[in-house]
């Protein structure tokens, strides 16, 4: 039986997928993602190897590398685009969702998503920290809590505490006054959240979301956020089946699986 | 739209991105095969021919040592390599020449400049025939004053530097800030804020006319600017507003009292005339210019575009702008560029290897990546068919000498001014900025639009949703390409190429047609 | 005669082959941007401005 493989080297996290002739994931994994790409996909691969029982790139027919570390995959016998990666690999998981917010480490991507998975058009962020992985990590700091425990926060919220800084440095000041003064950490965290989910309604106008969407990246797991997200863009956030940090290794896997189907 | 092979195989160097390397100039200049390369090197003497003639202008030497903006001149080659990158034939003579009118008007301001400047050249007599005016001010209300000089100190200072030495505007935007002024305004303005906050202008002039063109953030620029001038070195100057709204009726009534309070202020300041003579000599320049620019335009619409480019928003920015209808030299430059039009066209000349799209290109250029528009089509086969700043003058003024006209001439001076380069789409509404760009799409059969968004520029960031929504609706290809107009530590030229790249690889799934140009290492050249 | 037309001759082409070969290895902006800039920056660099607003 034929396998292929999708390494996506993200800023925070490198993720891996190795999917089978049928498309099916034979294994999959996540990890924090090192100084140097090349060691980040090196260690994911292995990981994914072992767990799927293989020797090693040899026993695979196609391998894409994506991501911001993509051109370091090592084996890799073709790169793509992380923002096709994560439209395939959302395709590929619910394929009638037409517009895809990736909120990674370091970026925030919208994707208007054809019905054949390619894309139509994009919009990203990615000179700016604020609405990013990197923005709630430091948010979570503030609070000093786990990003787990952070992103489960604000549901409990009764009521919003604005925060009117999107930028990363002085949204971070503004929360360590906030909780000094002795603010409810939930309606701070639910302010938060909000901050996030405004910031996301320009990349989702501009990937065409008129109904639904799908959240994508290590963002997506931030159950405050999506929460924010529905009420703010009043769209109604698709459950994707599998775990939506692993998108883009999805989608270069079936990419891999597209074009390797015949070696 | 279908793919359009060039069958005609281009002599020369093929793959272009073999010129660049990590210095601050490329590693060679461009093999075009022997007739062009001898042209082109002919260029290359007549254009230090220029540059010699201004340094042996009165002043020249104290200002190069005076003036940190000055050493940007020696390297106006280096620009012009930028311009004309791939190009052979008609096209590159066409640059040339353009380009090379362009540049003679630039070299004649510096020389113009360093002669009237109280700290260089000193003459008092020739000082006293100049007004001093904004780079990005349409000189009309200075067409009936032949013996007056507009004196554009802006252009060499930081406009055109800036075309030459992408870093040219930086130490002068830190040194606004420095002074306390915000780091995401109009780099534009604020460079020139902090060229008077530094006195790197030079001081000369009468008087001075300012304008709110090309946008209100140059109104910031200018509040500094006029201090200076008034209280240091007793230049009065004149504040002329163009409204905003300016292609409502009702506004042009003001506009044309605009124009009258500016003439009227030079006079008083200068003591010269106005010569309604010399108005309609230049009005029928003008008009000529708008007729020939039309022309350019529907040649560009057909399936063989010629003159296309920064060459033709910058040759239309100095034409109309600077000139205005007062240099009789410029009607002949037309006319030249027309013969290699035509002659392009009849021949079906293109302009590089292959079209696979053609591009209309909306929003603010970026000063640094002035190549962008001739990497497009060397790269990726993307052609612009035009830009915004191309799009301005669309109908002729009076030009007959009848009292009915003098005073139609008001208000034909203050749609000239309205509609000068940028701001007439900029400002005015959706109208001018939305709708009349899927007009211009339909004209000239464009299939891709792309969009520089400058991001310290509020002016079009309210507009995002409706070009996204009406381009989805019209089924034409968007790309945005971000950038910070003059400042290139936000956006570095690599980064600007890079947003282009991801959507022809990404949106179009296409392959560049000359692959060793999609990454450049020019990020440190000038 | 025809030893100053010869002499002309050469001059010119010498001249021309070495102003052809600074055109094409682009060794007048190299010089410029090398030598010529460096030490005009590090003039003005140097030199103190009536900077006020």
């Amino acid at each position: 039986m034929g396998y292929f493989g999708g390494c996506d080297v993200g800023s925070t996290y490198t993720k891996a997928v190795i999917l089978n002739e049928k498309g099916e994931i034979a294994a999959s994994t996540t990890i924090k993602s090192k100084i140097r790409s090349e060691e980040s996909a090196k260690l994911a691969m292995d990981a994914v190897f072992e767990e799927a029982g293989l020797r090693g790139p040899e026993d695979l027919s196609y391998l894409i590398g994506t991501g911001y570390g993509r051109n370091k995959v090592p084996f890799a016998d073709e790169n793509i685009s992380e923002i096709s990666c994560h439209a395939m690999g959302v395709h590929v998981t619910a394929p009638e969702v037409r517009a895809v917010i990736d909120i990674g480490g370091q970026d925030v991507k919208g994707i208007a998503v054809d019905t054949d998975g390619t894309v139509k058009s994009f919009a990203m962020n990615d000179k700016c920290a604020a609405g990013t992985g990197r923005f709630f990590e430091a948010m979570a700091r503030s609070f000093e809590m786990e990003l787990p425990d952070f992103s489960k926060l604000s549901l409990k919220a009764r009521n919003v505490i604005p925060i009117t800084a999107q930028c990363t440095v002085f949204a971070e000041s503004e929360v360590v006054s906030l909780v000094g003064e002795g603010k409810p950490v939930e309606e701070i965290a639910a302010g938060i959240e909000m901050a996030v989910a405004k910031r996301c309604f320009v990349m989702a106008k501009k990937a065409g979301a008129t109904d639904s969407l799908a959240l994508t990246g290590g963002c997506a797991k931030n159950d405050g956020l999506k929460a924010a997200i529905e009420k703010v863009l009043k769209l109604k956030v698709i459950e994707l089946k599998t775990d939506p940090q692993l998108m883009g290794a999805l989608g270069a896997a079936e990419f891999a699986r597209q074009k390797g189907a015949g070696r | 739209m279908d793919v359009m092979k060039n069958e005609k195989i281009r002599k020369g160097d093929a793959s272009l991105g073999v010129l660049y390397d990590s210095g601050k100039v490329r590693r060679r200049r461009e093999w075009r095969g022997f007739k062009d390369t001898l042209y082109d090197f002919g260029q290359w003497l007549k254009l230090w021919g220029i540059m010699i003639n201004v340094s042996l202008g009165r002043g020249f030497f104290k200002g190069l040592f005076r003036y940190r903006w000055m050493v940007n001149y020696l390297a106006v080659p280096h620009m012009i390599d930028k311009f004309t990158i791939g190009q052979r034939d008609e096209a590159l003579r066409i640059t040339h020449t353009a380009i090379g009118y362009v540049v003679k008007d630039v070299a004649l301001t510096i020389k113009r400049c360093l002669r009237a400047d109280s700290r260089s050249g000193n003459d008092v007599k020739f000082s006293d025939r100049c007004v001093l005016v904004d780079e990005n001010a349409m000189t009309s209300f200075l067409m009936g004053f032949p013996d007056l000089i507009a004196l554009q100190r802006e252009v060499p200072t930081m406009f055109s530097a800036n075309l030459i030495n992408q870093d040219s505007a930086v130490h002068y935007i830190d040194v606004a800030q420095t002074f306390g002024i915000p780091g995401d305004v109009c780099p534009m303005p604020e460079t020139e804020a902090g060229i008077s906050i530094e006195d790197d202008f030079v001081v000369a002039g009468k008087c001075a006319v300012q304008v709110n063109t090309t946008c209100d953030g140059s109104m910031m620029g200018n509040g500094i600017i006029a201090k200076r001038l008034e209280k240091q070195y007793h230049i009065p100057t004149f504040q002329m507003a163009a409204p905003l709204r300016h292609r409502s009726e009702d506004v042009q009534t003001y506009a044309a009292e605009e124009i009258k309070a500016a003439i009227a202020f030079i006079e008083e300041h200068t003591g010269a005339r106005w010569n309604w003579d010399a108005y309609f000599a230049a009005a029928k320049r003008v008009n000529n210019t708008t007729r020939n620019r039309l022309e350019w335009l529907d040649i560009n619409s057909t399936p063989y575009p010629q003159f296309v480019g920064a060459v033709f928003s910058l040759y239309n920015d100095t034409n109309y702008m600077g000139n205005c209808g007062r240099s009789p030299e410029f009607p002949l430059i037309d006319e030249k560029i027309m013969k290699l039009v035509r002659r392009g066209y009849e021949k079906k000349s293109m302009l590089c290897r292959e079209y696979r799209h053609r591009c209309l290109v909306w929003g603010v250029q970026p000063q640094y990546v002035i190549d962008m528009l001739y990497w497009m089509m060397e790269c990726w086969g993307v052609v612009p068919l035009t830009d915004m700043l191309s799009m301005v003058i669309e109908r002729e003024i009076a030009e007959e000498d009848t009292p009915e006209n003098r005073e139609q001439a008001y208000y034909d001076m203050a749609y000239l001014s309205e509609n000068m380069i940028m701001r007439n789409h900029t400002h005015g509404g959706y109208e001018v900025l939305v709708d009349q760009l899927w007009e211009y799409c339909e004209k000239m059969n464009a299939d891709m639009v792309m969009m520089w968004e400058h991001i310290s520029c509020k002016a079009l960031t309210a507009m995002h949703g409706q070009f996204e929504e009406q381009a989805r609706a019209r089924g034409i290809r968007l790309v945005w390409v971000s950038h910070d107009l003059c400042d290139p530590r936000i956006y570095s030229r690599q980064a600007i190429r890079d947003q282009f790249n991801r959507y022809m690889r990404t949106v179009m799934r296409e392959e560049p047609v000359d692959p060793s140009l999609e990454v450049l290492p020019d990020d440190e050249a000038w | 005669m025809i030893r100053i037309l010869i002499v002309t001759a050469v001059v010119i082409a010498v001249l021309f082959a070495l102003l052809f070969c600074i055109y094409f290895f682009n060794l007048d902006m190299k010089f410029i941007v090398n030598v010529v800039a460096p030490l005009f920056e590090k003039h003005y660099d140097n030199r103190k401005n009536d900077q006020y607003v």
